[in-house]
């Protein structure tokens, strides 16, 4: 298996002087394809800062990030914005759905952003399996906090992406839902061989995963 | 969209080229007889929009030609050389989009292809790895069938030896069984008919032939599950499933231990677990322990081959569940397994 | 590359947007419509301005055309008219030199034959009636029929006494039809029919060229049909026919010379310059650019700047920069698509209103016979300009939505990316008044911005009342006229005072004096050019005219004491003794307006000159009658409206009137200047006097700087009233501009007002803060209008107002001090009514939507 996400003296500091903060400080990390990793850490530890610069969200101060085989410092904004599109799902912590679309145009959105016809059996499976299909043309404001984090979840697996980046994904959920959710991701991330990088510091979940990372306070730690 | 009644672009430039001569000449003619200065600035600027549309469509079929091309040559490539060159990996564009894609095919092939390596790799391990197995049980069947010839042997003896051999028969016999389940491991998934069925039914079943192995070892077994409960499931295969993870907890816990089984609904899913107080599974190890064909390592010596765990979460899978557990080294097991409700 | 085929994804996403932002929607709304108003409205006003302006031209000059071959034989008209470039040709001839009637004494009459193409150019559309056909019949205008006393009926007889040549005749013509007179045609015509012609034929050879007489010529007007180089093409067309003109630099007394003229109008010299039309189209343009730019920047910029959370999320989920941009310009130009129809429907409305105010104001004085013509030209021009308007407004939102981070989706708080590099030392930051500060000062790029915008209409709309207001009567009043009465005959004031017999009743003179309003007055004098002459000997003084020695001619005009001692003293001192002697002379300098010399003549004060007196027998033959020498004492400023007889062109010279009546045997009074009493009640009673004397009298007028005042006044009107609707649209941008600022500065921060109300700030609390925060806004507001206000006025607006001579520069800040309460009212009120609104949701609730 090849290597789809790979890391070198990656760094990312905020501010000068006396503010300075060192969110990241060297990271090298490799991921291999349909690995399942998880990053586990104390809050402020960078972690939602490492998942930021593999989204190519945000740009490091000094370092790469190379993903399947483009570093992504070298491309533009509108390259980044497309590799994004195609390459990365997002799952957040506050599942920033778009609030003037219903469930089922928020979960197409990244694949209408790329002129790609949805595959219709797929997000009808998808919905079914999320069990979201009463639902699919609800608006985020009539949605449950589980429902819209799993329209959040059927959207980052709609598009097929390469690298699913979920922070926190069942954070805001109780934990019988946490479980479910997290089965049916890990689950179509095998069948399709998808790469999911997830933040979590549930241990429980962190052990479904095929690697463990832990980071404090910016670098990567042995356990 | 049908591609029956469009018209080819061909007819398109030809109707365009024709279309726009008639156009200027009856313009420039009738410009001409009407004989005023602003109607012959009119004429320019039709002119001028008639070359440029002409410029544009002329470009635009261009760049679809160019669009067929590179495809055409990539696709060569790929062949080939087994990568893309000219790959506009992320931009906006069409045939960016379509590069991916080719991409994404190519991808799984290779994988498709490596995943068929590897399998074929770990059988031919686990052929050689049986045939090993094999020789053990056969040798001692050709020894004792051989000295069962012997004409002076006494009752004891060969009762003795007769049990070894049946013994070494059974084995063999537990040995084609599994190569053969490992057969029809693909085939025999693909006929899974998953259905809402009694939970309990099935686990019934289950627990009957599990019960007897388990009082063997002194296990007690303990089962909660409430009578209505109902999930979607293949019964015969989850029967497999719930089978070979109930005998993985008797097999690895010692004896006087302790198996609970309980069931439980919730929104979505129906939760069966499966905890037993046996030796339980290194951290490291918990995320091998469904791969296909994986034995632990501190098992080697127990009879039985590690399919059982990767054809449950496969069979699982299929019938929209999963499975997931938690372990202590030296405490237990805990097996989570995932029914979906509908 | 081909293009991504992602588009409709953008449209929907928009659409879905646009919905969701009611408010926005209809501030942007309000925002576009007024200012397509304010170009639909200019717009239509300037295109009827201006066609006004050319027909009105083409009128005054009394027939249309572009060129006009003046006292032509009919022989030349033969030659002509068939030539290849000629669209239009029309035949006119002068059938009469004189008419002889004496209630037509004020009136400019003529009588010709007109043929069908003439009476079209010279844009006489028959009221009632037909055109001549019978040896009888004739057609005139209504101010002609009026001043005959004549019944505006078809059939009804009119006698006519006229002169032909030197034949004097009467003739008993019916009226066969008639058109409305315009208020200020010069000519007045009678056109008699074909047949008519025909009979006199033989009574009216052409003799132009021997006696300048007028009667029996020809003159045909000409359109061409190529518009564009007149010039080249007459000269074409008459070498063609074997004929020169001036324009091609031929001799006037060569045999085939012949008077060729482009017409007036084509040469686009209009009394009210169409460059000045145009040049006030353009600034009005800029202006409303600037408005609407202000207004709908800020609408949009405050619109992203909201939305700064959803676009960042969307940059997430893979929207390129190019997208983002598009989602924008979609929603605009759904705005755009309502509200520019709704604009010029009602701008349009608007002109059609304001055009004939305007039209009062020039001297044409024709409401009703403005059309207002709907041409697709002003709608699609003000469409135009205000897309264009709209465009560039939201070219800057556009670019800050497109560019956002997508890292701000994950941001709760409304912060600036550049994070602060310094710390914030304080420990009183929980003081209300200071919240209000550190808030305005969170974002000061926008805080700046929207203050700017605001301050600005404010300046636009004082800058306006400025130059509106600057309109100085005296000023106007004074170039004309600095006695407040001037009598003379009805030509004089027609500028037809050279050519008429008519001479000032010395009873008019009298009635005048004899009136109890009566203060002083004095007589000007002058001879008849065609009697006497006179030259002076000297090169210094420019004239057209020369005697045979070269001398330029001058006008020598008496002036009565009066006159003398109040004339406007240049250079030299007035001695009275040196004039009595008859030894010196004044010259009068024209006076350019506001008391500038218009072309100084270089002579000297103290200088002496010879003026040749000459007698003018049989209209062209001099003989010399006495050479004087008289010595220059002084040099004063003339109103030419008042101290001549109007028809300038030689130098003015003017002497005590004893003296000019010792020299002068044959005077004539030109006018007689007088000032009433002091009080305004004096003038007013004069002038009615005079106007009932005049009204009995159609011989007789008068002018007064009453008059000119009214007139003036209605000029002054006119853009006090167009300025202040302009001013008060913009004023009322400038105002919901205003309250977008505030109403949206409450909204964007609701769940932020949450949070502090959980922590514990009351309602009252944050009421005064955001009440502060307004107030801020608004006084920050109005100093920098008065600030920008005061530079602005004094450098443009006085720069425009010295450069037009009727204007002068008054300093004022009223519109600002009008705009200041009612800011301070909004700043005000909208926080408080929001937060009121605020207050009836829990903040729980609150803080969940955001």
């Amino acid at each position: 298996m090849e290597d789809i996400l790979v890391t070198r003296e990656l760094k990312k500091y905020y501010g000068e002087g006396n503010t300075l903060t060192k969110a990241l400080d060297g990271i090298d990390l490799t991921v291999k394809k349909g690995e399942f990793v998880a990053v586990v850490g104390a809050s402020g530890s960078g972690k939602s800062t490492l998942l930021h610069m593999l989204g190519g969200l945000d740009n490091p101060t000094s370092g790469k990030v190379i993903v399947e085989g483009s570093e992504l410092g070298t491309l533009n904004r509108d390259e980044l914005t497309v590799f994004r599109r195609r390459q990365i799902g997002f799952i957040f912590q506050n599942y920033n759905l778009v609030p003037v679309l219903n469930s089922y145009e928020n979960i197409i959105l990244p694949l209408e952003l790329d002129g790609r016809q949805p595959n219709q059996e797929y997000i009808t499976k998808i919905l079914k399996i999320m069990h979201l299909s009463e639902k699919k043309f609800a608006l985020p404001s009539q949605l449950s906090g589980g429902q819209q984090q799993r329209v959040a979840i059927a959207r980052a697996l709609a598009s097929n992406p390469s690298i699913i980046l979920a922070d926190e994904p069942t954070g805001n959920l109780d934990s019988n839902t946490s479980q479910e959710v997290l089965g049916l991701m890990v689950e179509s991330v095998h069948i399709l061989n998808q790469t999911l990088i997830m933040i979590t510091h549930n241990m429980q979940i962190a052990q479904m995963a095929d690697r463990i990372i832990y980071i404090e306070d910016g670098k990567i730690v042995e356990h | 969209m049908g591609t029956k009644n469009r018209i080819s672009t061909d007819t398109l430039i030809r109707i365009r080229n024709y279309g726009n001569g008639v156009f200027i000449i009856v313009s420039g003619g009738i410009s001409f007889i009407l004989q005023s200065k602003v109607n012959f600035i009119l004429y320019g600027l039709c002119i001028l929009t008639i070359l440029l549309n002409g410029l544009i469509s002329r470009q635009l079929i261009r760049e679809i030609e160019t669009y067929s091309d590179i495809l055409e040559k990539n696709i060569t490539q790929i062949i080939q050389d087994g990568k893309m060159q000219e790959f506009f990996r992320y931009q906006d564009s069409l045939l960016s989009k379509s590069q991916m894609q080719l991409a994404r095919l190519c991808d799984h092939i290779e994988r498709v292809v490596g995943e068929a390596k590897q399998d074929k790799e770990i059988l031919q391990s686990l052929v050689s790895d049986i045939a090993h197995q094999v020789k053990t049980p056969i040798a001692n069947a050709v020894l004792y069938t051989t000295a069962l010839q012997k004409k002076d042997l006494s009752v004891e003896k060969r009762t003795c030896y007769l049990k070894i051999l049946s013994e070494q028969i059974d084995k063999l016999d537990f040995l084609m069984d599994n190569l053969l389940k490992m057969s029809r491991l693909e085939v025999g998934i693909f006929l899974l008919s998953p259905q809402v069925l009694s939970v309990q039914e099935t686990l019934a079943g289950v627990l009957g032939s599990v019960a007897m192995k388990a009082a063997e070892k002194d296990i007690t077994i303990y089962v909660e599950c409430e009578e209505e409960l109902t999930a979607l499931h293949d019964r015969k295969w989850t029967d497999e499933v719930l089978e070979n993870v109930l005998d993985n907890a008797v097999k690895y816990t010692p004896e006087h231990g302790n198996i609970t089984v309980s069931v439980k609904r919730y929104e979505i899913y129906t939760l069966i677990e499966i905890s037993d107080t046996g030796i339980g599974i290194p951290q490291e190890e918990i995320p091998k322990i469904f791969q296909r064909f994986y034995r632990g390592k501190n098992v080697r010596d127990k009879a039985g081959v590690g399919i059982g765990l990767y054809l449950a979460r496969q069979i699982l899978s299929m019938e929209k569940g999963f499975i997931s557990v938690q372990s202590v080294c030296g405490k237990g097991s805990k097996f989570s397994i995932y029914l979906s409700n509908y | 590359m081909i293009s991504n085929n992602n588009r409709p994804v953008i449209n929907k996403i928009a659409n879905k947007t646009y919905r969701a932002n009611r408010n926005r929607n209809f501030i942007a709304i309000v925002a576009i419509v007024l200012t397509t108003v304010l170009f639909t409205t200019i717009f239509t006003m300037g295109f009827e301005l201006l066609n006004t302006v050319k027909q009105e031209n083409i009128r005054k000059a009394g027939g249309d055309g572009q060129i006009v071959l003046s006292n032509i034989t009919d022989e030349v008209y033969k030659k002509v008219k068939d030539n290849p470039r000629i669209d239009k040709i029309a035949y006119t001839k002068l059938v009469a030199d004189e008419i002889l009637e004496d209630s037509l004494r004020g009136l400019k009459s003529e009588m010709w034959y007109m043929d069908n193409t003439a009476i079209e150019f010279a844009g006489y559309k028959l009221e009632d009636g037909h055109f001549p056909q019978t040896q009888q019949e004739i057609i005139t205008d209504s101010k002609l029929l009026e001043g005959l006393g004549i019944e505006k009926k078809i059939g009804t007889s009119i006698k006519l006494n006229y002169r032909v040549k030197d034949k004097f005749r009467t003739e008993e013509f019916i009226l066969a039809g008639y058109w409305n007179a315009e208020e200020f045609s010069d000519v007045h015509r009678i056109i008699v029919s074909k047949d008519y012609l025909n009979a006199i034929q033989n009574d009216i050879p052409y003799t132009y060229d021997i006696d300048m007489n007028y009667s029996g010529s020809v003159v045909v007007y000409i359109n061409f049909k190529d518009d564009k180089k007149l010039s080249e093409q007459i000269t074409m067309m008459l070498e063609e026919s074997g004929y020169v003109w001036e324009g091609m630099g031929a001799d006037k007394n060569a045999s085939n010379f012949v008077i060729a003229r482009i017409s007036p109008a084509y040469l686009f010299t209009a009394s009210l310059d169409n460059s000045s039309v145009i040049m006030g189209l353009i600034g009005a343009t800029l202006l409303i650019f600037v408005t609407g730019y202000l207004i709908i920047y800020n609408i949009f910029q405050i619109s992203v700047m909201q939305d700064i959370r959803f676009f960042g999320q969307l940059k997430t989920l893979g929207t390129t920069e190019g997208q983002l941009k598009q989602l924008l310009q979609k929603q605009a130009n759904r705005l755009a698509a309502i509200g520019i129809p709704i604009g010029l429907i009602l701008g349009y409305f608007l002109g059609v209103l304001l055009v004939p105010a305007l039209m009062q104001s020039t001297t044409y004085k024709t409401a009703d016979s403005v059309q207002i013509t709907v041409i697709p030209i002003i709608f699609l021009g003000a469409a135009f300009f205000s897309f264009i308007t709209i465009y560039i407004s939201v070219s800057i939102p556009r670019k800050v939505a497109s560019k956002v981070s997508p890292l701000e989706a994950l941001r709760f708080v409304d912060t600036k990316s550049k994070k602060l590099k310094k710390e914030k030392q304080s420990v009183n930051g929980g003081k209300i008044y200071r919240m209000a500060i550190a808030n305005l000062g969170r974002n000061r790029k926008r805080t700046l911005l929207v203050v700017f915008s605001l301050g600005l209409a404010a300046v636009l709309f004082n800058s306006v009342f400025t130059f509106v207001n600057g309109f100085d009567e005296e000023a106007y009043v004074n170039n004309f006229l600095d006695k407040d009465f001037i009598i003379s005959t009805a030509e004089y004031f027609n500028y037809a005072f050279d050519k008429s017999e008519y001479r000032i009743p010395q009873s008019y003179i009298d009635y005048v004096k004899s009136q109890p309003e009566f203060g002083e007055g004095g007589r000007l004098i002058r001879t008849k050019v065609l009697q006497e002459q006179f030259f002076a000997e000297s090169d210094l003084l420019p004239s057209p005219n020369r005697d045979v020695n070269g001398y330029p001619m001058i006008d020598l005009y008496g002036a009565d004491d009066y006159l003398l001692q109040s004339m406007d003293l240049l250079e030299g001192v007035l001695d009275f003794d040196k004039l009595k002697a008859g030894a010196g002379i004044i010259i009068g300098i024209s006076d350019s307006g506001f008391g500038n010399a218009e072309a100084n003549i270089p002579i000297q004060v103290g200088d002496k000159i010879k003026i040749h007196f000459y007698d003018v027998t049989d209209e062209i033959n001099l003989h010399e009658t006495a050479v004087r020498e008289f010595e220059v004492i002084a040099k004063v400023l003339i109103k030419e409206n008042t101290y001549t007889d109007r028809h300038t062109g030689n130098t003015n010279i003017y002497i005590p009137s004893d003296v000019f009546l010792e020299y002068i045997k044959n005077p004539v009074t030109v006018s007689y200047i007088f000032n009433c009493k002091e009080g305004e009640k004096n003038i007013q009673q004069m002038q009615e006097k005079l106007e009932y004397y005049v009204k009995s009298n159609s011989l007789l007028n008068f002018d007064s700087k009453k008059k000119y005042l009214d007139e003036f006044s209605g000029v002054k009107n006119t853009f006090v009233i167009i300025g202040s609707v302009f001013g008060g649209i913009i004023a009322f941008i400038g105002i919901v501009n205003f309250f977008n600022a505030m109403f949206t500065s409450v909204l964007t921060r609701k769940g932020e007002f949450a949070m502090l109300q959980s922590v514990g700030m009351t309602d009252q609390q944050l009421k005064s803060m955001l009440i502060t925060e307004g107030l801020i806004y608004a006084i920050a507001t109005i100093l920098l209008s008065i600030l920008f206000g005061t530079v602005v006025s004094l450098t443009i607006v006085k720069i425009v107002s010295h450069s037009i001579w009727f204007f002068t520069f008054r300093f004022t800040l009223l519109p600002i001090m009008v705009l200041s309460p009612i800011f301070i009212i909004i700043a005000i009120m909208v926080p408080y009514f929001l937060c009121r609104g605020l207050e009836k949701e829990s903040i729980i609730v609150r803080l969940r939507t955001e």
